[in-house]
C-alpha cells in the first residue's frame, strides 16, 4: 500500500521552508500537512491524534532517529510509525526526493534480527578504554580489552603528575589497571592487534593477532631476573629514548600485565634469560596466535598521538639537546624515569632557567589547524613541577592564549603566577643553539613589546595531539573520521560517543584532543550507552 | 570467636629477590617455634601455582585456621592468597601478609644480617597480628531497583533516558514548572548552529511518553536518608491549581484581568496570571503564578473542563525509595546585579549573553529583533565584553569554559543577521579549546569580527544614545575608549542556588561552589557518597556535549551497580562495642562519611555504625576515647600487639611508623621498588587512614621504649582517600605533642609526614632522618636541646611542609 499523505514537522533547522514543501507535494498530489514541531506538545498533540486515527496511511517529515531520541517509537510501538528525516536534507528537492521514495515504498521491510552477543570488545587499555571496560563488566558484561603495547595504561601511565591537583599518576591508575586485570568479567589480550572486523551492531566477528612475547604467560612471575642477566641493551621507548633497558623487560614497574618480554628485532639469541629462568618460562619459538571473538559492540578506545615537533623545524627538536617534548619533561621528572626524578638536562646538566613554548603544532594550519585543550595546563603543571624539584629555577612560559578553561584549571594558573612562573604573551618564532650549545629563544614580547632573547637550560615544547594513524581493519563499512583523522561522532552533542558505524562507541582522545577526566567521564558514558544498545536490540530480537 | 590459632607460616624467596639478601630457610628456622605457628615452609615463589599447590596441601594437612605470609608488597598478592584460602574453606580475612621485599631485603641490601633479624621481627609482628584476627563477612547490601534523577536539563533527561530504557524505573524530580532547564533559553547552540529546540524537546518529548519514567516537576528533594542501594526520598511537590483535566485552549489566560510585565531575562512576553510557563517545553499546562493571582476567580468559570480550582493550597509529598541518585541541577548564568557590574548592566545599550539569546530566537519576546533599550534601528556599532563574572580577583576566580564559543556564536550570528554592523570582542584569552570551536574563533576572524585583547575598565553612557567602552588593550598597553550601540556581557556560569540541596544530600561543594567529585580525574562522577552521582553543569563549566555525556556516564554507573541484586562491599569496616561505648560522639563527629549514627538518648545514648555507608578508614577508632570502636582488621588489639612484638628488643634504637594504606605505605613501597636504601631502624604498621591512628598507641609506643615514632599520611588537603583523616590525624598529633612535653617525652620524637605513594624518596630522607635522631638522641639530652632539627632537606616532589612539633609547644 502507499501513502497519499506526509505531515510535516515545522522544525526550526530545517534547511527549507516546510510550508513550500507542503505546496510541492500539494502539485504531485500528495495531502501534505505543516505541523508544528512534534517534538513540542502542540506538535506531539497533533501526531497523537494521527496514530489515534489509525495512521497507516501517513508518513511523518521529520528528523532522524540520532535527533529524535526515540520518541516517535515511543509514541507508537505496535504501528511503527513510518519517520522519513528530511531535518538532515541540505535542500527542498532533496527532501522532496526521499518524501517521494518513501511514499512510493510499500511496506518497510522488516529488518531480520540477529541473535545478539553480550560480549563486548573495548579497543585501547588507556584510561578511557579501562573505564569502559570496568563499568560494562561491573554491569554484567564479559569484555575483552585489546590493548596493542605491552601494558595497559596509555599515555597517563608515562606521566609524572595530573593536573590541576599535581596527584601522582601511576598512583591513581594503578590500582585501576589491577583491577581490570583482575575482573573476573574482564578478558586482557594485551600485545595484540585487530586484523579483521566483521558484521554488524548485535554481532561482530573480531579477529585478533596476539604476538609473541616469547614469555609463557602464566609461568613467568614477573620477577625482571631475565632482565638483569640479558646482555643486550637498548633505548627504551617507554621512557621515550631517554633511558636504556634490555631486550628482555618488563615494560614499567607498574605494567599490567606484569610479565616479561622479548623484543625479538635486537635478541641474539644468547639464550641467558633461558638459564636464568627459574620457572621455564621463556622460549624463544613462540609464534603469533589468533584469537576469534563474537561482540555485541566495540568501543573505541585508542586514543591520540603526541605531535612529532622535528617537521616544526624551526624550534630545533631534534638538533638542539635541550630541547624536548612535554611528554620527554614528564619522564624527567618523574621518580621512575631516566634520571630517577632529577631535573636536569638530557646532556646531565642542572636546570636553572627553563622555558615552554605553547601551541607546538596546535592551531597552526601547517600541521593542527586546532586547540589540543591540554596542552596550556599541562605545561602550568610541569612549570610547578619544576619550581618542586628546582625551587630558585627561572620558568618562563611563552603563550599565545592562556586556556585553562576546566574545573580548578584557572586556580592552578594562579597558583604558577603566584609562584613566579613568567608568562610571556608571544610564540616564539625560532630556538637556536647558543654558543654553549644551549636553546635560544628567539621570541616578541606581544604585550610589553620589544624582541628579546632568552637563553634557557631546556626549553619543553607543548606538544598537541594528532589523531591515530592507522585505520582499523573494518571489513565493510568503518567508523567515519574526519579529515584529520579523528574519529566522528553521530552528532556533536546528542551522541558525542557514538561513532558514525552503528554498535561502534567512542571514549577518549581517539575523537579529538581531551584531558584525562573527560576521558574517564567518556569511559562511562560510552559503557551506558552500548548496554543502552545491547538491551535495546536483545529487545527486538 | 576464640579458636586455638594454627597458624600456617609461609616464606617467600622471591627468587634471589628476598633470598638474596635474607636466608628465607635461617628465617623458617627461627620461627617455626613461635607461637601459634602449626607449619612453617619456605618457597622460592609463593605466589607461584606450585607454592599455591603447597599451601592448600598445608591447609588441610594441618588444619590451618589462619595464614601469614612473608612476600612482597600486600598490594600485589593478599588479594591472590585471600582468594587461596577463600578457596580452600578458610576466611580471607585470617591472613597477614608481611612484607620482606619491598620493606626489608630490597632497601638494606647492605645489610643481609641486620635485614634478616628485621625479617623475623616482621614476621613476629604478623604473627601477633594475626592471632587476634576474626572472620569477617563481605557484606551484601540489599538493592532497590529504581533512580532518581534531580534536575530535568539536558543531562538529567540523558542519564533518565539511558536509566530507564535498559529498565530500571526513573523518577525525574524538577524544581522549575517544566523540563529543559537552560537548554529552554538557548536559542541556537555551537558549535554547528543546531536550535537547542531541535536538540533538547526530543529528549524531553520521550522522557515525558516512557512509561517507566516518573516526572515530578515543581516539586523539590527536601529529606534525603539511608544509604547506597537504599535511598528514602521525601519530594515537596506543590500542589497544582490546573489539574491534568486542562487542554491548553486557553480561555483561562484570556479573562485574567491580571498583567504580569514582561521578563526579557527568561524569555517571557507580558502574561496573565494564569499562564503557560513555556510554549514548547514539557509538561504542557497551565500554572496559576500565585504571586500575582488576586483571586478573582474569572477563570474558573471560564474553562470549559473545569480545570481549575483556586483553592488548592499545600504540597503533595511524596516518598520515594531509590538505589541510587543523579544530580543533575544545571548551573545559572552570572547575574551582573549586585556585582560590580550592575552599573554597566543596568545600561539600556548593555546587556548579557542570555539576553542576546532570547532576542536573536524569532519565536522569542522580540521576534528576533536585536535593539539596543529604546533603539529603533538594528545596532551598527556592537561589543563583546568576555569574563564578566568569571576569572575574577574577587569573586569568581574560574573560568566558565563556555562563553567565548557562545560569544563566538552569538558573534556569527548577528554578523549573518547585521553584515554591516562592526563586531568587536574584548577577551582577556580566547579559549576555544575544542577543535570545533577553534574553527568557530577561525570562522569568525574571517567573518570581520575584531578581536582585542583588553581588561574593559567601565562602561558608561555617551551620547546619542551609545555607551562607551574603556579598556586597558594588553598588546602596546594604551588605554582605549570604544563607542558602541551594543554592548553584551559575556556572563559565566555559577553554581546557583544550590544551598538547600547540598544540605539535603550533605554533599561537599568545591570552594567555586560547584558539587564536589569524588576524585577530579577517577571518579569524576562519583560523590563521596556511595550511590549519588554528578552530571553536568552542577559539577562545574560545561557545555551541551560535556553535559550529556556525564549524563550517560552517571546512567552507566547506575547500570552497573544495579546489575546485581545486592552489593558487595568487603569486611574491613568499624563496629561500635556497646559494652564500651560511652556515647560521647566523638566517632559521630570525626567520620568523614557519616556512616556513624547516634542511638537512644541520655545514658542510653550510644553509637552505631552504619554498615553500608561506611568504608573502613578507622577514623572513629582512632578518636574513641573508650576503645569501643572495633575498626576490623585493625582493630586496638592487633596494633598494641603489633606494636609490642616491634619493641620487643632494643626498642630505644627503633623507628615505629604507622603509615596508611593509600599514599605512605604505597611510598615505602616505593623506596623498596627503587631499591633506596634506608637505615633498618623501621618497623612499618599499616593502617587503612593515618586518622586511624589512636594518640594511646603513640603513648604505648613510647612507653615500650620506642625512639621515634612516624605518623604518616597522605598529603593534605586533598590527597587523603577519606576525604579528611590525614586532617583529623594531624589534630590529634597537634594535641599529643605537647602532652608529651608535659609527661616529660621528647615531643620531637613524634613526627607527622606526609608521603605519597611516588615519594619514595621522601621516605628514605625521612627515616634517615630520624635515625640519626636516634643516634643523636642520647647526646641531645644530655644538651638539653629543644629545638628540633629535621635534615632541612625535601625530597624531590614533595609537596607539603615537614610538620613539627614546634608549633604545639609553648
Amino acid at each position: 500500500m502507499t501513502r497519499r499523505k506526509v505531515l510535516i514537522c515545522a522544525c526550526p533547522d530545517l534547511a527549507m521552508d516546510g510550508r513550500e514543501l507542503a505546496a510541492r507535494l500539494k502539485q504531485a498530489g500528495v495531502q501534505a500537512d505543516v505541523a508544528p514541531p512534534l517534538c513540542t506538545p502542540d506538535g506531539l498533540a497533533r501526531l497523537k491524534k494521527l496514530t489515534a486515527a489509525k495512521a497507516r496511511p501517513w508518513l511523518v517529515a521529520a528528523c532522524g532517529p540520532e535527533i529524535h531520541a526515540g520518541f516517535f517509537p515511543a509514541l507508537a510501538p505496535e504501528a511503527r510509525l513510518p519517520v522519513v528525516d528530511v531535518r538532515s536534507c541540505p535542500d527542498l528537492e532533496t527532501a522532496l526526493g526521499a518524501l517521494t521514495l518513501a511514499l512510493e515504498a510499500r511496506e518497510q521491510p522488516e529488518i531480520p534480527a540477529v541473535p545478539v552477543c553480550r560480549e563486548v570488545l573495548v579497543v585501547g587499555g588507556g584510561v578511557g578504554g579501562c573505564q569502559a571496560a570496568l563499568d560494562l563488566a561491573n554491569a554484567g558484561f564479559k569484555v575483552y580489552l585489546v590493548e596493542s603495547s605491552l601494558s595497559i595504561g596509555g599515555t597517563m601511565a608515562q606521566l609524572d603528575k595530573t593536573f590541576p591537583t599535581l596527584d601522582c599518576s601511576i598512583c591513581i591508575l594503578g590500582p585501576k589497571l589491577v583491577e581490570v586485570a583482575a575482573h573476573p568479567n574482564i578478558e586482557l589480550l594485551s600485545y595484540a592487534s585487530l586484523s579483521r572486523i566483521a558484521g554488524q551492531a548485535g554481532s561482530f566477528e573480531v579477529e585478533v593477532t596476539i604476538k609473541p612475547r616469547y614469555v609463557n604467560m602464566s609461568k613467568c612471575v614477573g620477577c625482571a631476573t631475565c632482565t638483569t642477566v640479558c646482555p643486550v641493551i637498548v633505548p627504551s621507548r617507554w621512557n621515550l629514548g631517554l633511558k636504556p633497558r634490555k631486550c628482555i623487560r618488563i615494560i614499567f614497574a607498574q605494567a599490567v600485565p606484569l610479565r616479561a618480554t622479548i623484543e625479538k628485532d635486537y635478541c641474539i639469541d644468547c639464550q641467558m634469560c633461558v638459564a636464568a629462568c627459574e620457572h621455564q618460562a621463556i622460549n624463544l619459538l613462540y609464534r603469533p596466535s589468533q584469537r576469534r571473538l563474537t561482540v555485541g559492540a566495540i568501543v573505541l578506545a585508542t586514543g591520540a598521538h603526541p605531535f612529532d615537533p622535528t617537521i616544526k623545524s624551526e624550534y630545533g627538536y631534534g638538533r638542539i639537546p635541550g630541547v624536548v617534548t612535554n611528554l620527554e619533561f614528564e619522564r624527567i621528572v618523574c621518580a621512575t624515569g631516566p634520571t630517577l626524578g632529577s631535573l636536569i638536562t638530557p646532556e646531565g646538566q642542572p636546570v636553572r632557567r627553563l622555558a615552554f613554548i605553547q601551541c607546538v603544532g596546535s592551531r597552526d594550519r601547517r600541521f593542527l589547524p586546532y586547540c589540543s585543550g591540554y596542552c596550556c595546563t599541562a605545561s602550568i603543571k610541569e612549570a610547578m613541577l619544576a619550581l618542586e624539584h628546582e625551587p630558585e629555577c627561572e620558568v618562563t612560559i611563552f603563550f599565545n592564549d592562556i586556556r585553562t578553561s576546566g574545573k580548578g584549571f584557572e586556580e592552578l594558573y594562579l597558583r604558577a603566577q603566584a609562584a613566579g612562573v613568567r608568562f610571556i604573551k608571544g610564540l616564539p618564532g625560532r630556538i637556536q643553539a647558543g654558543d654553549d650549545g644551549r636553546p635560544v629563544i628567539g621570541f616578541e614580547d606581544q604585550e610589553r613589546g620589544g624582541r628579546g632573547e632568552l637563553a634557557v637550560d631546556m626549553a619543553v615544547l607543548a606538544v598537541g595531539l594528532e589523531a591515530p594513524g592507522e585505520p582499523l581493519p573494518f571489513v565493510d563499512l568503518a567508523p567515519g573520521r574526519d579529515g584529520l583523522g579523528f574519529y566522528q561522532a553521530r552528532h556533536p552533542i546528542l551522541h558525542p560517543l557514538e561513532s558514525t558505524l552503528p554498535g561502534v562507541f567512542l571514549a577518549g582522545t581517539c575523537q579529538g584532543p581531551r584531558d584525562i577526566s573527560e576521558t574517564v567521564c567518556q569511559g562511562s558514558g560510552a559503557a551506558a550507552r552500548v548496554i543502552r544498545l545491547l538491551t535495546d536490540l536483545a529487545g527486538k530480537s | 570467636m576464640t579458636d586455638t590459632p594454627r597458624i600456617g607460616l609461609y616464606i617467600c624467596h622471591c627468587g634471589h629477590n628476598i633470598a638474596g639478601v635474607i636466608s628465607p630457610e635461617a628465617l623458617a628456622d627461627a620461627a617455626r617455634d613461635l607461637p601459634g605457628v602449626a607449619v612453617c615452609q619456605d618457597h622460592l615463589y609463593s605466589c607461584s601455582e606450585a607454592g599455591q599447590r603447597d599451601i592448600a596441601k598445608d591447609i588441610k594437612q594441618f588444619g590451618l585456621n589462619r595464614m601469614v605470609v612473608a612476600a612482597c608488597s600486600p598490594k600485589l598478592h593478599e588479594s591472590t592468597f585471600r582468594r587461596l584460602l577463600a578457596e580452600n574453606g578458610v576466611n580471607p580475612y585470617l591472613l597477614e601478609i608481611v612484607n620482606i621485599r619491598e620493606h626489608c631485603s630490597w632497601v638494606h641490601a647492605q645489610e643481609p644480617a641486620a635485614a634478616t633479624v628485621k625479617a623475623l621481627e616482621l614476621i613476629r609482628m604478623g604473627l601477633a597480628k594475626v592471632r587476634d584476627a576474626v572472620p569477617l563477612a563481605e557484606r551484601q547490601v540489599p538493592l532497590t531497583r529504581s533512580a532518581l534523577v534531580i534536575g530535568g536539563g539536558p543531562a538529567g533527561l540523558r542519564a533518565a533516558l539511558d536509566i530507564a530504557h535498559v529498565g530500571i524505573p526513573v523518577i525525574l524530580v524538577e524544581r522549575a514548572p517544566v523540563l529543559g532547564g537552560m537548554a529552554n533559553r538557548l536559542y541556537k547552540t555551537f558549535p554547528r548552529g543546531q536550535s537547542s529546540l531541535s536538540l533538547i524537546n526530543p529528549m524531553m518529548a520521550a522522557v515525558t511518553l516512557h512509561p517507566g519514567i516518573t516526572v515530578l516537576t515543581d516539586s523539590a528533594v527536601t529529606e534525603v536518608g539511608g544509604h547506597l542501594g537504599n535511598y528514602r526520598v521525601m519530594v515537596t511537590q506543590a500542589r497544582p491549581r490546573v489539574t491534568q483535566a486542562c487542554d491548553l485552549c486557553g480561555e483561562c489566560a484570556a479573562v485574567c484581568p491580571v498583567k504580569v510585565p514582561a521578563d526579557p531575562e527568561l524569555g517571557q512576553a507580558p502574561r496573565a496570571a494564569i499562564y503557560r510557563p513555556s510554549p514548547t517545553a514539557f509538561p504542557a499546562r497551565y500554572l496559576v503564578d500565585r504571586l500575582h493571582c488576586d483571586r478573582c476567580g474569572l477563570c474558573v468559570p471560564a474553562c470549559p473542563r473545569q480545570a481549575i480550582i483556586l483553592e488548592t493550597e499545600g504540597e503533595i509529598e511524596p516518598a520515594l525509595e531509590v538505589g541510587a541518585i543523579v544530580v543533575a541541577t544545571g548551573f545559572a548564568p552570572f547575574e551582573p546585579a549586585g556585582s560590580r557590574y550592575e552599573a554597566w548592566a543596568a545600561l539600556p545599550q548593555v546587556i548579557t549573553t542570555v539576553d542576546l539569546e532570547r532576542r536573536l530566537d524569532p519565536q522569542g519576546p522580540t521576534g528576533g529583533r536585536v535593539l539596543a533599550g529604546g533603539a529603533t534601528a538594528e545596532p551598527q556599532d556592537i561589543a563583546f565584553v568576555m569574563c564578566v563574572g568569571s576569572r575574577e580577583a574577587e569573586g569568581n576566580r574560574y573560568c566558565s569554559r563556555v562563553c567565548c564559543p557562545t560569544a563566538l556564536k552569538q558573534a556569527l550570528e548577528l554578523k549573518a543577521l547585521l553584515p554591516q554592523a562592526r563586531i568587536r570582542i574584548y577577551y582577556r584569552d580566547l579559549r576555544a579549546v575544542k577543535r570545533e570551536w577553534e574553527a568557530l574563533y577561525t570562522r569568525a576572524r574571517e567573518a570581520g569580527i575584531g578581536f582585542m585583547r583588553a581588561q574593559v575598565r567601565d562602561i558608561r553612557p555617551s551620547e546619542a544614545g551609545q555607551v562607551v567602552i574603556e579598556a586597558d588593550q594588553d598588546l602596546g598597553q594604551w588605554v582605549s575608549a570604544d563607542r558602541v550601540d551594543l554592548a553584551v556581557l559575556a556572563v559565566g556560569m555559577t553554581p546557583g542556588d544550590n544551598a538547600p540541596l547540598r544540605e539535603v544530600l550533605k554533599l561537599p561543594v568545591g570552594t567555586d561552589g560547584f558539587f564536589l567529585e569524588s576524585h577530579p580525574k577517577l571518579r569524576p562522577l562519583e560523590t563521596v557518597l556511595d550511590g549519588i552521582f554528578l552530571a553536568g553543569a552542577c559539577q562545574g563549566p560545561k557545555d551541551l556535549a560535556e553535559s550529556i555525556t556525564q549524563g550517560s556516564g552517571a546512567a552507566g554507573k547506575i547500570l552497573a551497580l544495579m546489575a546485581h541484586d545486592t552489593i558487595t562491599l568487603d569486611g574491613l569496616i568499624c563496629a561500635v562495642d556497646p559494652e564500651k561505648c560511652i556515647g560521647c560522639e566523638s566517632c559521630y563527629q570525626e567520620c568523614p562519611f557519616q556512616a556513624v549514627e547516634m542511638m537512644g538518648e541520655g545514658k542510653t545514648r550510644q553509637a552505631r555504625i552504619i554498615e553500608a555507608a561506611c568504608k573502613g578508614c578507622g577514623v572513629c577508632a582512632g578518636a574513641c576515647p573508650s576503645g569501643a570502636v572495633i575498626a576490623r582488621g585493625f582493630t586496638d588489639e592487633m596494633i598494641l600487639a603489633q606494636i609490642d612484638a616491634a619493641l620487643a628488643v632494643n626498642p630505644e634504637k627503633k623507628i615505629l611508623a604507622f603509615c596508611c594504606n593509600w599514599c605512605s605505605y604505597a611510598g615505602a613501597d616505593f623506596a623498596g621498588v627503587s631499591r633506596m636504601q634506608y637505615p633498618p631502624a623501621v618497623r612499618i604498621i599499616r593502617t587503612m587512614c593515618a586518622g586511624r591512628v589512636h594518640p594511646k598507641f603513640i603513648l604505648h609506643a613510647f612507653a615500650r621504649g620506642a625512639g621515634q615514632v612516624l605518623v604518616s599520611g597522605c598529603h593534605p588537603p586533598g590527597d587523603c582517600h577519606y576525604i579528611s583523616g590525614n586532617l583529623r590525624a594531624q589534630a590529634r598529633m597537634e594535641k599529643l605533642w605537647p602532652k608529651l612535653a608535659k609527661k616529660g617525652i621528647d615531643p620531637t620524637r613524634l613526627r607527622l609526614e606526609w608521603i605519597s605513594a611516588t615519594e619514595g624518596r621522601t621516605f628514605q630522607q625521612v627515616i634517615q632522618a630520624m635515625a640519626e635522631k636516634i643516634a643523636g638522641a642520647k647526646a641531645k639530652r644530655e644538651k638539653g636541646l629543644k629545638d628540633w632539627g629535621g635534615t632541612g632537606k625535601r625530597g624531590k616532589g614533595e609537596k607539603g611542609e615537614t610538620q613539627g612539633p614546634e608549633d604545639g609547644l609553648p
